[in-house]
């Protein structure tokens, strides 16, 4: 389900979002989010100091 | 050289921080945008629209507190529903969520962007949530760590109990109340943390807010005595916990008396006197605790034997005195729906209206795995977590998922209390996964670099580290011990002498701690192992957003072979009573329509979703469950033109007036007793075929549904009930159809007029009656 949107004089034709787009793009957004999470326990994480 | 190697590993110390504080900060970022976004479902999949019932009736405040300003809105009476009764709005809606997009669309419009109420309101949830992720960062940050908290707000952000009641459109109470929660229980851990009375201060102003929005607010005001009574009874009072408990029960109070739909309920309900005892229990702890810093060992039993001698008098004689006040109230001071979640049962014997409820029903064990997924089982990884070590905060974790498990157990509609909980235990232990896992890989990286700098002091604990890898001992991360020990820091003048006192400690921690490391191999296939766990809770929590929270109720959708058909007879109905009615007309249904009715056709309604008035509702239920010329009667006597039921039987919508029929029968018979219950089952069975009983089949509710029903597909097969109906062909005598929708799910009927002049067959009844008196005792109290 999506709707074309004509936008501008130009002949530029813009494709509104529909639920298919929203939702890979949550999918993405998330798993990606996640990767941070990761990341920032990477960048933080300090062996020298723990355990000594 | 040292001083350079110093400055070196200062200066990588500082990078390292400063590059976490740039992923931090895009994380929350991209926390806030998924929180919004995966919202957005239902305007993409349908239209910016208000769903279901009750979010109808926060719309129309709001737009009245807009168009007629704050002072009105207070005193507004409305006499559009419950009539002839009418509503006093003002004292009786919890102002919050109103207020809040009020101001909200006060500000945008201030700012010349001129949204319409409507939209202003339909996205007031998605907002909201991404604010509550943010607070759920912070809430975790104080109890566990920085890592922790992006966890923990990367699971709210998605989770599907709280998207169920905050989609774009579901304009409820718990859109602003969640984020009210989440945001005191940060403030109160902060204080408790700090011992800061700007925080404390700020915790109350949060605490009045969570007042003003949802009256479950009473589970803060109960929750958190528990904690404070938890941490006395095991030792933990401080001037900290002090400072974080007192000024919340006195401004607290006072700020909750201050919203008119609590006002005195504050300091005379039960749900509120665990908060003033332990009040005193603190003064008693924090009396006890100075006296024993003053007198010698003996000096402090003596008089300790002496004070609980006296105390116990004076408290069995106070609690004598509150027995003796709560107990005229036959709920003993407690509300019904309070009673109602101490005592599962309770509601089903006493109160069914409240019963009748589809979302107060106890959840099922699928439900849980529906709405927390993943989470179901990282909540007791982090609850070990929270032992270890623990706190006063982690302490308050623990009794917030325990208690929060046990009330969404009792309703389904309180899943939602206990995702906040579950979000911070799973980011709880997801975190401290991710902090072994990363250390292993940095450490196992830096060992195979030969990093000259790390070398040193690897081999120096090298033994102990080849022992914790074959004991796989306990582990301690630096930064919890500091954060622990910080904590206990009293105040901020003994700030000196107490970092002694840690330093000490540390060292302690330093020779007892070991360190555990996994092999390279190991961590990164538990981090991909991990990031795939991740990537299926993402995947469903998506597929719930978009599959099944984001149907907005009122509009329905099904797909078929020839596509995908929409069913919008609701706004279909609404528009008809709108543009055929007049502006008095008063519509009488179930009490699940009212706040759709007052808010899209704007006429006066007898009951609706407030449900404050239990006769009137019990009197509606009896006239739809007793036969026609007697349910004419009872809405005549109410004023009442038209009569709106809503029938599912020719689409198969099964949330139609006859599945719910039978707790009309319950609540009308619950008032009125000549309504039997089993006169309209037949051997236990509730059915509508031929094997109803006639009490069944010349009810209001069965002839208003199927009236006509005959004419769609010559068989009268109801396809939500599976059967053909009982009675097919019947003529209506005091009611007549003036309206049904496309798909036949409203079904609109006129009152016929009363007739102008007296048959002869009263006057013959009146005649033949040997006392003259003209009346004959009845049951009934309309005849």
């Amino acid at each position: 389900m999506g709707l074309v949107v004509r936008v501008g004089g130009f002949g530029f034709t813009a494709k509104m979002m529909n639920d298919q787009d929203l939702g890979f793009f949550a999918n993405l957004l998330g798993v990606f989010i996640f990767i941070l999470v990761i990341a920032y326990h990477y960048v933080l994480a300090d062996p020298k100091y723990e355990g000594n | 050289m040292e001083v350079s190697e110093d400055q070196k590993k200062a200066a990588s110390k500082s990078l390292q921080s400063a590059f976490g504080s740039a992923i931090c900060f895009l994380t929350l970022l991209l926390i806030g945008v998924l929180a919004f976004s995966i919202r957005l479902f239902s305007v993409i999949k349908y239209e910016s629209v208000i769903h279901e019932f009750d979010p109808y009736f926060n719309y129309r405040v709001t737009q009245f507190l807009i168009k007629n300003g704050i002072y009105d809105f207070w005193n507004w009476f409305d006499d559009r529903t419950w009539y002839p009764l009418g509503r006093v709005i003002g004292g009786t809606v919890y102002p919050g969520l109103t207020l809040t997009a009020g101001s909200l669309w006060w500000f945008l419009n201030s700012l010349n962007i001129p949204l319409s109420v409507e939209t202003v309101c339909v996205f007031t949830a998605p907002i909201f949530s991404a604010n509550a992720s943010w607070a759920t960062y912070l809430m975790t940050k104080e109890v566990k760590g920085t890592g922790a908290g992006l966890a923990a707000a990367t699971f709210l952000a998605m989770v599907p109990s709280y998207i169920s009641r905050s989609v774009a459109g579901s304009y409820d109470n718990e859109a602003v109340a969640i984020f009210a929660l989440i945001f005191t229980f940060y403030l109160y851990i902060k204080t408790l943390n700090t011992g800061s009375l700007f925080y404390a201060t700020l915790n109350a102003l949060s605490y009045f807010y969570m007042v003003c929005s949802w009256g479950g607010y009473t589970f803060i005001i109960n929750l958190i005595p528990m904690h404070v009574l938890l941490c006395i009874a095991t030792g933990r009072y401080s001037s900290r916990l002090y400072v974080a408990y007192a000024p919340l029960v006195i401004l607290g109070t006072l700020l909750a008396a201050l919203v008119p739909v609590v006002g005195f309920n504050a300091v005379l309900t039960s749900e509120h006197f665990a908060s003033f005892l332990v009040f005193i229990i603190i003064h008693v702890a924090a009396l006890v605790s100075y006296v024993k810093g003053i007198l010698t060992p003996q000096k402090f039993k003596v008089a300790m034997t002496l004070v609980v001698t006296i105390g116990m008098a004076v408290c069995v004689t106070a609690v004598a005195v509150l027995v003796a006040a709560v107990a005229a109230s036959p709920t003993k001071g407690w509300s019904g729906r309070s009673l109602s979640l101490l005592d599962p049962t309770y509601a089903s014997k006493y109160i069914p209206i409240i019963a009748s409820v589809s979302e107060h029903q106890p959840p099922t064990w699928p439900s849980y795995f529906m709405d927390i997924n993943v989470l179901a089982f990282l909540v007791p990884a982090g609850i070990i977590a929270c032992f270890l070590p623990l706190s006063d905060a982690s302490s308050f974790m623990i009794l917030y998922i325990v208690t929060s498990a046990y009330f969404s157990g009792v309703m389904v509609r309180l899943m939602l209390v206990l995702a906040p909980a579950a979000c911070i235990m799973s980011g709880i232990a997801i975190s401290e996964i991710f902090h072994v896992l990363t250390r292993s890989i940095k450490f196992e990286k830096n060992k195979s670099s030969g990093n000259p700098s790390s070398a040193g002091d690897i081999t120096t604990v090298g033994n102990s580290i080849t022992q914790s890898n074959k004991r796989k001992s306990e582990k301690q991360s630096e930064d919890h011990n500091l954060k622990e020990i910080s904590y206990q820091r009293p105040s901020k003048k003994s700030k000196r002498k107490e970092k002694e006192n840690s330093e000490t400690v540390l060292r302690r921690f330093k020779k007892e701690k070991r360190l555990l490391v996994l092999p390279l191999e190991v961590s990164i296939i538990s981090v991909v192992l991990i990031v795939l766990l991740g990537g299926f809770y993402v995947r469903h929590c998506v597929w719930a957003a978009a599959e099944a929270y984001s149907a907005p109720s009122i509009v329905l959708t099904s797909r078929s072979q020839d596509g995908m058909h929409v069913f919008d007879d609701f706004r279909e109905a609404y528009s008809w009573l709108s543009h055929n009615t007049d502006n008095e007309d008063k519509i009488a249904s179930w009490w699940d329509y009212g706040y759709q009715t007052t808010a899209m056709a704007n006429r006066t309604v007898i009951v609706d979703n407030n449900t404050w008035n239990n006769t009137h509702i019990a009197t509606v239920g009896t006239a739809m469950s007793s036969p026609e010329k007697e349910a004419w009667t009872i809405f005549q006597s109410l004023d009442v033109k038209y009569v709106l039921v809503v029938f599912g039987g020719l689409i198969g919508y099964p949330s139609d007036d006859i599945n719910k029929f039978l707790w009309m029968v319950r609540i009308g018979g619950g008032v009125f007793p000549h309504i039997k219950e089993a006169d309209y089952l037949r051997d236990g069975q509730y059915r509508i075929d031929s094997q109803a009983t006639p009490t069944m089949l010349n009810s209001l509710m069965y002839k208003l549904s199927y009236y006509r029903f005959i004419e769609t597909d010559g068989k009268g097969i109801d396809r939500v009930r599976g059967t053909e109906i009982g009675k097919k062909y019947f003529k209506l005598t005091h009611f007549e159809e003036v309206f049904t929708t496309h798909h036949w799910m409203v079904r609109i009927y006129k009152l016929k007029s009363p007739k102008n002049r007296i048959r002869g067959k009263l006057k013959k009844a009146k005649s033949t009656n040997p006392t003259g008196n003209g009346r004959k005792t009845r049951v009934n109290p309309w005849h």
